[in-house]
């Protein structure tokens, strides 16, 4: 007779030994297919010293494609013109954020799967200190820019080393300048006053991990806050009970002053600019380049530099790609010329900047090297680290 | 040997004879095939909740990712943080999910009944109007109450209520609880309209004539035999209703976040956003085990044992009920209620597509660019309008065959497991192929989407590996909107008398030419509301399918979310009301095919 409870039981163990199958890489040591594609490739350690275009023309027209993942939905044009520059060659893209990027990509390399060939991602920590030791990327730095520059020249190394950067973004405290003609802060303490109680706004940290990294990095800075403390109120911070230094006192002091969360920078980013307001709020940590939203919506959107961190989008080669001339071709494109070029043009805005310093800023006054003035590049081994228990900090507040 | 053919016949016997019972071979099939679909998902979820992700050798350095770890079920439910990660958010996402399935199943159901059993003015009209609000995403409506109801607090452009009356609005009418539970219960009255609307529009009239004759009111008619008739369908809307609640994340998000008011939900989404596995899988195995007891629950009260046939062998008439004086107060009642609740957002949304600078309500600011206008560097940065632009097309397309695909199979499947489960009620293969049918249901989107990568990146014997294809699309919503299809299915199935299945046995009519002839034109209310929500659902489809789509199997869910993260507000309205008219074209093709379902 036919018992059911059998054949599910039966299943089930079956399924569980099945089920062991399925966890994910955990490659630590290259293997020999990846030194074979490299060696092929001419990627990583077997990059020559001077790279022979024509020839990775030529073989990237052999291969005849290009898959790109782009964590930003403005490479339409990019892609057209690399496609103008490049005849013969496909361009594939898949729009997706970077947490998807990275989830799909180790997916894909568990099982074997190879599609992929350039990521254009953020996320410095899970790319410096997971994917990059495990070799499902690969860094690859062209020798020499599309305009003939030797990258090395234009790119300084923390942006070419160990994963290549294309561009930067500040993520910053914006005010209306219809309201306020200038800055109404000048320090991110201000932001803790009772004046400012329930009028300073910011994506939730737990949705995006850029916002947790400044407040990791708030924490990191700890020693500054504290100054920084003292030069606003004119007295050494006391810290409340159960607090372990000034950053984490930052964080309880803008949460208790009724910080609003919300879903997205760019609701945040309108809730400051919107036109006709009598007291418009203000945002911290919110992405610079929205302050396109001044062209595109009429926003009154200003930068107050008082604080914040600057976060890249990078460009790197995945594991084993199918297509690596192709990709490298297109990496080099889209790291553009000393005018922005027309693979950088969608990202050369206001408040965006490419990764050469050779490439006039669009914020006057304020470069590459003014950013790490003004504001904080991350640390990926301090936030591997230690970031989780920043993370707890606020869940827990 | 002459044992040897006595044993050879005995067994050929026995074969035929339990091929006789389809419902088996069909039974044993299904669960199979649940088995492989949904089990396997499940599993990996308990798996990986005792494992170590990524974030292992961050809290603790020296641990090995994949190492067996009772960690994060710990850190969720036990440590000095599991009041923030879980415990609040739990009573905030029950207390949610009751409120709105208490509005919704009471206005879903008396809508419902009003349009199916009364003989209500513009019948036609409304039973198009009122899936409106489940067509477009739930987050729409907390817009439009937001447009409305904003705190100015909260600065942008002030709600209406605000700016044309300066009226000082509360915060907890702009965020948290009140507009959550307002939101999305409009938002899910849908769900009981239909489910119910198929129900009640095979009930024979002679049931509640016989009542009347013997002296029953209106009103208790109502009460001691409709209600008690499509309790079965209640209960199943009931149980969709409150899970969907507790996992519903974009509203949530939206109205509570603002006033740091978390949700299970949020807790989910941010946990698995964040790549931390180990955390996200413990709090949507809970969630999974939540909807498992109230399905449990919901068999356990409401029984196979007090579902009535409403469907015999003696033919049946429908009537509609005489409302009498109240026949146009309720009419302009529903009228009023649908202009405020579901033409309302609808009408602010599409506004929104018309401003030239968004939140500016004023007419200067009028424009067609967003629809037809061609690329305009200061505006949306050159993006053409919606119906100049090439993406559109292709994105219509792929999300109207993937919608279409999905709602023929899960109408065809969710039969088939009705049938199954009622014919085969009591064994033990009906209830556990109904719970099975139930668990795709409260697993995350984006967390199935992730676990069907894996697994179909591998090829299974015969199977190819059907990553990047579109069958694995389809296979992912059809699977995963597997309660629906089932529960319609069910409760179809079970309103069938199965004498009716005996006339085709005693003629000596094959099973397939049974069910295609006798089941299926009876059981059609159900299949088509099954196939009208899977249709809905999947158009709107994002979570799931992300990780899951390539360029070529864009959709227009995937152009939304694109459009709205670069600020492309009227555009992605402008989309989104492309999808509500392709899905209540969809919906009056679906009504023309049934016929006369209830009108």
């Amino acid at each position: 007779m036919y018992k059911p409870t059998v054949v599910l039981v039966m299943s089930l163990v079956v399924i569980l030994g099945l089920g062991g199958l399925l966890g994910l890489a955990q490659g630590v040591e290259p293997t020999s297919e990846q030194i074979v594609w490299m060696y092929l490739a001419q990627i990583g350690p077997y990059q020559p010293e001077s790279e022979d275009w024509d020839a990775i023309y030529e073989a990237a027209k052999a291969e005849g494609k290009v898959t790109f993942y782009s964590l930003s939905s403005r490479y339409p044009d990019a892609v057209e013109s690399f496609k103008a520059a490049y005849p013969g060659i496909e361009v594939e893209t898949y729009d997706m954020t970077d947490v998807d990027q990275v989830d799909k990509l180790t997916r894909e390399q568990a099982a074997g799967v190879y599609t992929v060939d350039v990521l254009f991602t953020a996320g410095v920590t899970t790319l410096t200190k997971e994917l990059l030791p495990q070799g499902l990327i690969v860094n690859y730095v062209p020798s020499t820019l599309v305009d003939g520059k030797v990258t090395a020249d234009v790119i300084p190394e923390d942006l070419r080393e160990p994963v290549l950067t294309h561009s930067l973004e500040s993520k910053v405290v914006f005010y209306n300048f219809e309201t306020y003609p200038e800055a109404p802060v000048d320090s991110l303490w201000d932001l803790t006053r009772s004046e400012w109680s329930g009028r300073v706004q910011m994506k939730d940290p737990l949705l995006t991990e850029e916002n947790m990294n400044f407040l990791q990095m708030v924490v990191k800075n700890a020693d500054q806050m504290a100054a920084a403390y003292e030069q606003e109120f004119g007295e050494p911070i006391t810290l409340s009970p159960g607090i372990e230094n000034a950053g984490y006192e930052f964080i309880l002091r803008l949460v208790e002053n009724d910080l609003v969360l919300t879903t997205s920078d760019g609701d945040a980013a309108t809730a400051v600019g919107a036109a006709g307001q009598a007291f418009p709020p203000l945002t911290v940590s919110v992405s610079s380049s929205k302050i396109r939203y001044n062209v595109d919506k009429g926003t009154k959107l200003a930068i107050a530099w008082v604080g914040g961190i600057t976060k890249r989008n990078f460009l790197v080669m995945a594991n084993q790609a199918p297509h690596p001339n192709a990709g490298k071709l297109l990496i080099q494109w889209m790291l553009g010329d000393a005018e922005g070029g027309a693979g950088m043009a969608p990202w050369y805005v206001e408040a965006q900047w490419p990764s050469r310093s050779d490439v006039p800023s669009t914020v006057p006054g304020i470069g590459i090297e003014d950013l790490r003035d003004v504001s904080w590049f991350l640390d990926p081994e301090w936030i591997y680290t230690n970031g989780l228990q920043v993370r707890d900090f606020w869940l827990g507040l | 040997m002459y044992e040897t053919t006595a044993l050879a016949r005995r067994s050929v016997y026995r074969v035929r004879r339990a091929f006789r019972r389809p419902e088996r071979v069909w039974g044993t099939i299904i669960l199979v095939a649940l088995i492989l679909l949904v089990v396997i998902p499940v599993i990996y979820l308990i798996q990986h909740s005792f494992m170590f992700d990524s974030s292992g050798p961050r809290y603790m350095p020296g641990v090995r990712v994949g190492d067996w770890t009772t960690f994060y079920w710990y850190r969720v439910l036990r440590s000095s943080l599991a009041n923030s990660i879980f415990a609040k958010p739990a009573l905030h996402s029950l207390s949610i999910a009751a409120g709105m399935t208490a509005m919704s199943l009471t206005l879903g159901c008396f809508l419902a009944w009003l349009v199916v059993r009364t003989d209500l003015h513009w019948k036609q009209f409304f039973s198009s109007v009122l899936i409106i609000p489940y067509i477009v995403p739930s987050w729409t409506i907390a817009l439009a109450w937001l447009m409305v109801f904003k705190n100015p607090r909260f600065g942008g452009t002030p709600g209406l209520l605000n700016a044309a009356f300066g009226a000082n609005i509360p915060i907890w009418a702009s965020y948290g609880y009140l507009p959550i539970v307002i939101s999305l219960g409009i938002h899910y009255i849908p769900y009981a309209f239909i489910m119910l609307r198929g129900a009640l529009a095979n009930i024979d009239s002679r049931l509640e004539e016989s009542a009347e004759l013997l002296g029953a009111s209106r009103f208790e008619v109502l009460r001691k035999i409709t209600f008690p008739i499509v309790l079965p369908a209640l209960g199943a809307a009931f149980v969709l209703t409150f899970s969907k609640g507790l996992g519903e994340f974009a509203t949530q998000a939206f109205l509570g976040l603002p006033i740091r008011y978390y949700t299970l939900s949020t807790r989910v989404y941010s946990a698995l956003n964040n790549r931390l596995y180990g955390e996200g899988y413990v709090l949507a195995l809970i969630l999974v085990l939540a909807t498992v007891s109230i399905v449990i629950g919901n068999q356990f009260l409401l029984g196979t044992r007090k579902r009535y046939v409403t469907i015999g062998g003696k033919g049946s008439r429908r009537r509609p009920m005489a409302l009498g004086r109240w026949r146009w107060p309720a009419t302009l009642l529903l009228l009023g209620f649908v202009v405020i609740f579901v033409i309302g957002p609808i009408v602010l949304l599409a506004w929104q597509t018309f401003m030239k600078y968004e939140g500016q309500f004023g007419l200067s600011n009028f424009t067609l660019h967003y629809w037809i206008g061609g690329s305009d560097p200061s505006l949306a940065e050159g993006q053409p309008g919606i119906f100049r632009s090439g993406y559109i097309l292709g994105a219509i397309k792929n999300s109207g065959l993937l919608a279409g695909t999905t709602a023929l199979a899960s109408g065809f499947i969710g039969i088939l497991i009705g049938y199954v489960v009622v014919r085969t009620r009591g064994s033990l293969l009906s209830r556990v192929t109904e719970n099975l049918a139930f668990m795709p249901y409260m697993i995350p989107g984006i967390a199935f989407g992730g676990i069907y990568l894996s697994i179909f990146a591998h090829s299974w014997g015969p199977l190819p590996a059907l990553y990047g294809t579109f069958a694995l699309l389809a296979l992912a919503c059809v699977v995963k909107y597997l309660p629906y299809s089932s529960s319609s299915g069910i409760s179809a199935i079970h309103q069938i008398d199965p004498s009716l299945e005996e006339v085709g046995v005693v003629h000596g009519i094959g099973w397939g030419m049974r069910f295609a002839r006798i089941v299926i034109p009876l059981a059609k209310p159900g299949i088509l509301s099954a196939m009208l929500l899977t249709f809905i659902t999947t158009m709107r489809v994002l979570d799931l399918v992300i990780l899951l789509v390539t360029p070529k199997t864009g959709l227009m869910t995937s152009l939304i979310f694109r459009y709205q993260t670069q600020g492309f507000t009227q555009h992605a309205y402008g989309i989104m009301l492309v999808i509500v008219l392709v899905t209540v074209v969809g919906h009056s093709l679906v009504q023309r095919l049934g016929g006369k379902i209830e009108l």
